[in-house]
């Protein structure tokens, strides 16, 4: 059944593919002639180089991931005389320093998951209430939290962390996985933004259906906006997610005893470089970023088409 | 049958759905009982907005708005007996005294210069690069798809395995060393550092305006392109005259964000190079002195850098905004 369902994403994709180079090869406006094609043939050589930039490193990597310590010492750009699952296999079962707390790569995974998955729920569901009120009704306030929030966003505050360190302390967040996602649970960022242009563009006839029909406020926004809203919600979670996962700053400093795989593969590669670990130190990092990867892989299209920025109206 | 009523305020949805609010002082009244619905859903709209707004507005004040003042009220007090105290009326500016005297160490003056630079890379270098490559992006140049996403890789992949790959590359054991020999040893040690710090900036931040800018440039309307290529307008002059003005609200906005990085950027100086070798930024150095006890010192570099830099950023912001007027399409 699951073939079935890769077969058929698989032929729609490739139909997909065949449908977009045949409207792209009969459409005047990328008929090229002369300089035109000449100058993007450049920029094409350019682009290929610059895409090996990034690609290379990983290969290189991925390519030495599989040798032993001495066999990369020997030659770090041959091939891997055999492949070994060794450090892959290590890479699990080795553990931070015992200083800052002992911690495997599968602790520091679950931490992430835990930590970036309720972050990116919490987040983006206090988004969507507050861009949807916002955005659909009028009320006393309602120029000021859009103003409040566009000034937020556009004045740089510079140098608010020892500020917010002593808060949390105060409040007794630290060092707790309540006090990050509390950190992260803010409803008025850069996902209010985009989540309000979806609403504002909403149609409020299904809404004015279910008025008739008896429904209160609460029953439309979760039984139809949400549902209505589906696609921007998941573009808009992915994105927070991959942030989230990423982020270095706040779990670094708000729960350093519970490390998630950011913070956690600084202190791996740290112990690593000083055991010139280098093919371990490799594993390490691909074990890290395949999650996300594969994330990016299956949703590159949504996040792409999602990650717009226009001017920030004050 | 009268009731006491209250004084209702219109609240109204964009889309004409006419709710109202409690807002005021009692009044007689005789209810009909198409009226008392009408007030039972006007009660319920309220609760609702109440609701929905209460967490994110809560949020908001305590870790925006009360942060902010908070570091402000840092700003005015010192460590005393490892406890921070308000500096008294007599010294109020003690903090900035202290500030503006370090301004005369050489070690001070680096860090300014240092971050001041990543305005020059990420407005003048990393933008610029980006504009350009979005351009052909959009024109669809062969496998543009393909490109857009190799370019955005280094945005979702963590900061620290990306600074890792990057340093382990130019290492003595990576394949720089095949292009650069041993001078790779002293690309993150030296007087290189700095430069290996704002390389690594472009590389990984080009693909992220690409994106952005992209976005911007697919609303342009067809009708206007294949306008151009009817007039056979050759493409600097599409990409200078239609293309940058029509995009303008997201160069911008990306010009902005760049002006930011002065006092944002952190990380990248950290991870590659621990901030040594004169690598130390404005954040970095404010993110290392959050950890100890004198929260004073960074809030009030924080709160120096917020005085200057916000009006020069909002006037450069207001500038922009003149230069070409703001399409609708």
């Amino acid at each position: 059944m699951a073939q079935n369902a890769i077969t058929r994403w698989w032929k729609g994709r490739r139909e997909r593919t065949k449908e977009t180079r045949y409207a792209r090869k009969h459409d005047v406006l990328y008929k090229r002639k002369g300089l035109e094609r000449a100058v993007f043939i450049i920029v094409l050589v350019i682009f290929i180089v610059f895409a090996i930039t990034f690609l290379f490193p990983f290969a290189w990597m991925l390519m030495n991931s599989f040798k032993t310590t001495s066999e990369f010492a020997d030659n770090f750009m041959s091939w891997p005389s055999q492949l070994t699952w060794e450090n892959y296999k290590e890479a699990f079962t080795t553990r931070t320093s015992r200083s800052t707390g002992e911690f495997n790569i599968w602790q520091m995974l679950g931490m992430s998951v835990l930590i970036a998955g309720v972050g990116t729920i919490v987040t983006v569901f206090f988004s969507s209430c507050a861009a949807y009120v916002v955005a659909k009704y009028k009320f006393p306030g309602r120029n000021v939290i859009w103003a409040v929030v566009i000034f937020s966003l556009i004045v740089p505050i510079v140098g608010a962390l020892p500020s917010q360190i002593q808060l949390m302390r105060a409040m007794g967040l630290t060092n707790t996985v309540i006090g990050c996602i509390f950190l992260y649970s803010g409803g008025f960022g850069s996902n209010f933004l985009l989540l309000y242009s979806f609403f504002k563009n909403l149609s409020w006839t299904y809404v004015e259906a279910a008025k008739i029909d008896g429904a209160n406020d609460f029953v439309i926004f979760f039984r139809i906006i949400i549902p209505m809203a589906k696609g921007s919600i998941i573009a808009v979670s992915i994105i927070q997610l991959i942030g989230l996962w990423n982020d270095y700053l706040t779990p670094s400093i708000y729960l350093p005893q519970k490390p998630t795989i950011a913070v956690g593969l600084k202190t791996l590669s740290d112990q690593m470089l000083q055991k010139n670990s280098y093919p371990l130190l490799f594993a390490t990092i691909i074990v890290a970023i395949i999650p996300i990867i594969i994330l990016f892989i299956v949703f590159n299209r949504t996040i792409m088409e999602n990650t717009s920025v226009g001017g920030l109206k004050g | 049958m009268k009731t006491g009523a209250l004084k209702v305020q219109r609240i109204e949805t964009s889309d004409s759905t006419i709710t109202e609010e409690v807002t005021g002082e009692p009044e007689e009244k005789v209810l009909t009982p198409k009226q008392k619905h009408r007030r039972h859903v006007i009660k319920q709209s309220t609760i609702f907005v109440i609701v929905m707004l209460a967490y994110p507005v809560a949020q908001f004040l305590l870790m925006w708005v009360g942060v902010n003042i908070n570091s402000i009220l840092l700003a005015f007090q010192k460590p005393v007996q490892g406890k921070l105290q308000f500096v008294g009326w007599d010294d109020l500016f003690y903090n900035f005294k202290v500030l503006f005297l370090s301004f005369g160490e050489s070690s001070t003056q680096r860090m300014f210069a240092v971050s001041a630079g990543y305005i020059v890379v990420s407005c003048f270098v990393t933008l610029p690069i980006a504009l350009i490559f979005s351009y052909f992006i959009f024109k669809k140049i062969m496998a543009a798809g393909f490109f857009k996403a190799i370019f955005y890789l280094p945005s979702v992949i963590p900061l620290v395995a990306l600074t890792l790959v990057y340093s382990l590359f130019f290492n003595v054991n990576g394949p720089g060393y095949y292009l650069f020999g041993d001078n790779v040893a002293n690309f993150f040690t030296g007087s290189s550092a700095q430069w290996m710090v704002y390389i690594f900036c472009v590389w990984a931040g080009i693909g992220y305006d690409v994106i952005l800018i992209t976005s911007g440039m697919a609303r342009i309307p067809r009708d206007i392109l294949e306008q151009c290529k009817m007039d056979g307008t050759p493409g600097i002059v599409e990409f200078v005259r239609i293309i940058i003005p029509l995009t303008w609200s997201t160069i911008t906005t990306l010009f902005i964000l760049g002006m930011m990085s002065m006092f944002n950027v952190y990380l990248q100086p950290y991870f590659l190079t621990s901030g040594q070798y004169g690598t130390m930024t404005i954040g970095l150095e404010i993110y290392q002195e959050s950890g100890g006890s004198g929260l004073n010192t960074p809030a009030t570099l924080g709160l120096f850098c917020s005085l200057i830099g916000a009006p020069v950023i909002l006037l450069v912001r207001w500038g922009m905004n003149k230069c070409f007027k703001d399409a609708e399409f």
